[in-house]
């Protein structure tokens, strides 16, 4: 079955370099993916009034919200914790989801918080084995997501730079029994993909042909970086070529594909400028546009051959 | 438990360079403290043996320093040289507790503070600039929290040296000139939505 592209809506992440340009940049955007982690400040579990919103990004997200659509990227659960399942967060999470309306939210299938008293953050989001252990701990947070909200939950496949050994499934098979099980969908970020695949030699085409892409909602582009001998996940700068490739092998096979998000650091916007925002923003709609037309062309095609007898 | 400790393992060997370093010297007996099955263990050894888990060490210590950096620019350049060896003396002793990472600049702060008052960092003009940083800093969180209200946020800074050529080059990342003058400075540091704005006064 094909997708249909016409559904799909082009996106960003929000960071505080687009603040001052949302209303001169939503002819070019369908949707803003925003942290919602950075607009509260989290007192820690248990804490009464644990999540105290920050003024200053509060009232950013709210001129966002008043021009675009806002889905919510989260990057503080640590979903995969053995130790933490952080229901509080996620709670708030489900509400915030529910005050924005945001056609979905999305957390990363990776963790950094581990203790049970106090709590160590690693100040970095460190992969899991895919282990069937790891599904089974996973699948009835994940459920805790999807029983309750009334929009799709995805999960983000990690970049990682080091590789555990024997594990039980590889990644692509983790999230479609994942999927299967709890109802999440999968936010496949194509520069992880691509990451990943230059620093372990890995075929993205493969993990690509491997993964269910029809519980693909989303999809990351994003530019990266070398350091220390690694391609890094950096989002500095714009889309690099090989992620552009990634998207176009994607796109036409997941039929369930609603938003694909240009990630950048802020710090990189000084050097893209925003006309290199909006290329990027551009090149994405064409790709779209290209599928969109081949669909219509095949589907041109098929009407015009008359019926003939079974 | 065995999932939790070895995640827990691997949240202090990110955090702990030192410790990941002795254990790809075959250490082994560092992960005894925590309750790994062999699977979990023999993966320990293996990644601590890969270059990405150095490149994980960096990344961490990079999302930390990137916040140290954001709130006392001038005071890492001028501490540039030592800076490494005293973040690894304060990241032995202070681990962050949050996934916001909060406490991380307090924590820098109080230590550079204590080493200036014991005598163990003695760099030119770090006094006068780690104070005026401290009073930057108090103005942007009170910025930041600022509940639309126009608040007046300035304070007066003294300074033991010209301020404006202190503040110059340091703006730019860069080292000022040594040996500047001696005396009695002061400086009103305004904060608004457009950055931050500073007047040098007579004393």
């Amino acid at each position: 079955m094909k997708g249909d592209a016409s559904q799909v809506r082009v996106g960003a992440l929000f960071n505080p370099s687009l603040h001052r340009m949302v209303e001169r940049l939503t002819p070019v955007l369908d949707y803003l993916a925003v942290i919602p982690d950075r607009v509260w400040r989290d007192r820690g579990r248990n804490s009464p009034g644990r999540f105290q919103p920050v003024p200053r990004q509060l009232g950013w997200l709210e001129q966002a919200a008043s021009e675009l659509p806002i889905v919510l990227h989260s990057i503080g659960m640590s979903i995969c914790s053995a130790e933490i399942f952080d229901e509080e967060f996620a709670r708030n999470l489900m509400e915030w989801a529910a005050r924005l309306n945001s056609p979905w939210i999305s957390e990363h299938l990776s963790f950094s918080r581990a203790g049970s008293g106090h709590e160590v953050n690693a100040a970095f989001n460190l992969p899991v084995p895919y282990d069937l252990e790891m599904l089974d701990l996973l699948v009835p947070r994940v459920r805790f997501f999807t029983d309750s909200l009334a929009c799709p939950f995805l999960l983000e496949n990690s970049v990682y730079y080091v590789r555990y050994p024997d594990q039980d499934l590889t990644e692509e098979e983790f999230l479609n029994r994942l999927c299967a099980r709890s109802g999440c969908g999968v936010l496949l970020d194509l520069h992880n993909l691509y990451t990943n695949s230059v620093n372990h030699g890995l075929s993205a085409a493969d993990y690509v042909d491997n993964l269910r892409l029809e519980n693909v909602a989303e999809i990351h582009l994003a530019g990266g970086s070398r350091m220390m001998g690694f391609h890094t996940d950096s989002h500095r700068g714009p889309v690099l070529e090989g992620v552009w490739e990634l998207l176009e092998y994607t796109v036409p096979r997941a039929r369930n594909l609603r938003g694909v998000t240009f990630e950048f650091h802020e710090s990189s916007f000084d050097m893209m400028g925003e006309s290199g925002f909006r290329e990027q923003m551009d090149r994405t709609r064409a790709i779209l546009r290209k599928f969109r037309e081949s669909q219509k062309a095949v589907s041109d095609v098929a009407q015009s051959i008359p019926a003939g007898p079974c | 438990m065995s999932l939790k400790a070895f995640q827990r393992a691997l949240v202090d060997l990110t955090l702990a360079p030192k410790s990941f370093r002795a254990l790809r010297r075959g250490e082994s007996a560092l992960l005894d403290r925590y309750d790994l099955n062999e699977r979990e263990r023999k993966r320990l050894l293996e990644i601590s043996r890969q270059p990405g888990m150095a490149m994980n060490c960096s990344l961490a210590r990079g999302n930390r320093l990137e916040l140290l950096v954001a709130a006392f620019p001038m005071t890492c350049t001028l501490l540039k040289p030592m800076l490494p060896r005293l973040l690894d003396e304060l990241w032995e002793e202070y681990q962050p507790d949050n996934y916001q990472l909060f406490g991380e600049e307090d924590a820098f702060a109080a230590f550079i503070a204590r080493k200036i008052d014991q005598g163990e960092l003695t760099v030119e003009y770090l006094s006068e600039i780690f104070a005026y940083e401290l009073v930057c800093r108090d103005l942007a969180i009170r910025l930041e929290t600022n509940t639309g209200a126009e608040a007046a946020l300035e304070a007066i800074v003294e300074f033991e040296h010209p301020p404006d050529q202190l503040l110059a080059p340091l703006s730019e990342l860069l080292p000022p000139p040594r040996g500047l003058p001696s005396g009695a400075f002061l400086a009103r540091v305004r904060l608004s939505e457009s950055g931050f704005d500073v007047d040098f006064c007579p004393v």
